[in-house]
């Protein structure tokens, strides 16, 4: 059964679109993660334009996300405060991220900036945490409360502004979030993606925060920000497809309630492998379309 | 005034055979069907016929061609082991889609020159478009954008498809029967079929297919295009509203001991 999707202006099965959208947010409901990473490539694999496809996928991300998060609401995942405080970082890192592209662009080397570090953000965090989750496991229980070291403790206690966080149960001041996010927000900007596959993990190693509490608090602040960037989209550019954005929200919100609940019956340590893994995963497909000799020369720019 | 008179007659002879012949090109000219195609909906594609009446012994060649464009494509190249896209490259005087369906291979019964000239294939695509910045490897350019265009199948070139009918006092009917892309954007299309004798181009029909939106689609298109503020709103709303609405229906039959919180 085949769909006109008006903005793009083709059409493409129905079925199709929503099973996508089902991948994705299975993906978005149990890891926390956007899904923009997955979802734009394979838009535009079935044809849609690329400039439509990234701009929908923000789009259909406010629908699988609000899902995703209300969801983790009521199972008491989420850390509003600390969310919020994670949303400003980003924000202010992502104006300093699009600042920092315009200036490699001038330069002439901002996709190879771009694509490197893609694959040593990707390999770093993907591999510290399959090692981390792979001993966790072996050991049969979830890792320790804090790894880090006493000194290190001591300095950042000393630091203004110290905030109780009590559903993550983490105690900080409030410049490490923030801080961290901006840095989050600056490679998010680069790499053109949501960030939340670095949210997660920079949120349960860096701030100590349950894997659950992580992947719920980055849903409720990945709404936000995509709901920002689909308005800007909408009016900057016109390439919003709403009922490519609707069918995909339909798939991904249903995938994200499964998502939540499939994540839900697994432990910590065997989310954050299985996570792990789907990054080290788009890491090696990545470093492999490095080397390899491409199918052609030209691509669609998609821009940022 | 008998010269006068035989000069008279013979323009006038000459005149009204024309129009005969005219009149003749004109009865039986390109007729597409259907000429117009709406896309609702649940548009998937269409299915379109072209015919017409070429004179006896003539092959001929049908060519439906988009608008010319200008695209913006990323340049990838090798940096070291590393291949990155470096730099944009501009196409321009392209079409956006190109079709050319023929009774035999083009280049059997027309000269390569006529081919280029009426841009009958895809080779004439190639020497035709303009590449820029020019200090780029043309070649290699040029055709890396053809193969890209025809993995889409938004340009396609089909010798033998058309069919040529058992010639009549009128001349041999032609028709060539194909399945619209339903990947082709609406605009308004130039069908040309080109008669062709002795490698020659002896006569050439036209018409137009006009693809547009209608109904929802072209409502949303409009307001997309024309309202993008409101549009932007609309859309995290409706996103919003979806994704909660979803939830909701979720934790009910999950209430319902479908799924356990």
């Amino acid at each position: 059964m085949e769909i006109l999707l008006p903005v793009a202006g083709i059409s493409v099965n129905l079925f199709l679109l929503i099973g996508c959208g089902i991948l994705v947010g299975f993906l978005s409901g149990m890891f926390g993660v956007g899904g923009g990473f997955l979802l734009t490539p394979i838009l535009i694999m079935i044809g849609i334009p690329p400039t439509v496809a990234a701009a929908s996928d923000s789009c259909q991300i406010v629908a699988a996300s609000s899902s995703g998060a209300s969801a983790h609401f009521r199972l008491g995942n989420v850390d509003a405060k600390l969310g919020i405080v994670l949303l400003l970082g980003g924000l202010f890192g992502g104006a300093i991220g699009v600042q920092v592209i315009k200036v490699l662009r001038a330069m002439g080397n901002a996709d190879l900036v771009i694509q490197f570090t893609y694959v040593i953000i990707l390999g770093g965090v993907g591999g510290y945490m399959f090692l981390e989750s792979l001993q966790s496991l072996r050991r049969g229980s979830a890792p320790s409360k804090s790894h880090r070291p006493a000194r290190t403790r001591g300095l950042l206690n000393r630091l203004p502004f110290q905030m109780e966080f009590k559903r993550s149960g983490v105690t900080h001041s409030i410049f490490v979030p923030f801080f961290l996010c901006t840095l989050v927000g600056i490679l998010a900007a680069i790499m053109g993606v949501g960030g939340g596959f670095i949210m997660v993990p920079m949120m349960v190693y860096l701030l100590r925060m349950p894997m659950h509490v992580a992947v719920g608090t980055d849903l409720f602040q990945i709404l936000f920000t995509c709901a920002g960037v689909t308005f800007m989209q909408a009016t900057t550019n016109h390439t919003v497809d709403l009922v490519l954005a609707i069918l995909l929200a339909v798939g991904s919100t249903v995938g994200a309630q499964i998502g939540a609940r499939v994540g839900k019956l697994l432990r910590g340590d065997q989310l954050k492998i299985l996570l792990a893994s789907i990054v080290l995963l788009v890491m090696v497909k990545m470093a492999f379309s490095l080397v390899m000799t491409p199918a052609s020369l030209l691509s669609y720019a998609k821009g940022h | 005034m008998v010269l006068a008179a035989a000069v008279c007659t013979f323009f006038l002879t000459v005149a009204v055979v024309h129009a005969v012949s005219e009149g003749k090109s004109d009865r039986e000219g390109l007729r597409v069907a259907p000429d117009v195609i709406h896309m609702g909906t649940f548009y998937g594609g269409m299915d379109v016929t072209i015919t017409g009446t070429a004179a006896r012994g003539d092959q001929v060649v049908v060519v439906i061609r988009g608008a010319d464009v200008e695209e913006v494509l990323n340049r990838k190249a090798r940096v070291g082991p590393i291949w990155v896209n470096q730099g944009k490259v501009h196409i321009s005087g392209v079409p956006s889609l190109f079709l050319s369906f023929s009774s035999q291979p083009i280049d059997k019964i027309l000269g390569r020159e006529v081919i280029d000239a009426h841009q009958l294939d895809e080779s004439a695509i190639r020497k035709q478009m303009h590449v820029s910045p020019e200090a780029y490897d043309q070649p290699v350019i040029r055709e890396n954008f053809l193969k890209m265009k025809t993995n889409q199948n938004i340009y396609e070139v089909q010798a033998g498809r058309l069919e040529m009918g058992t010639p009549g006092p009128a001349g041999t009917p032609f028709t060539v029967a194909f399945r619209w892309s339903k990947k082709a954007p609406p605009g308004l299309y130039t069908v040309s079929a080109y008669e062709c004798r002795d490698g020659a181009v002896a006569g050439e029909l036209k018409a137009t297919l006009k693809v547009d939106e209608v109904g929802f689609p072209a409502w949303m298109a409009h307001m997309a295009k024309d309202r993008a503020a409101l549009y932007g709103a609309f859309a995290v709303i409706v996103a919003l509203l979806a994704g909660l609405g979803i939830d909701f229906v979720a934790s009910r039959l999950g209430k319902g001991g479908a799924v356990a919180h």
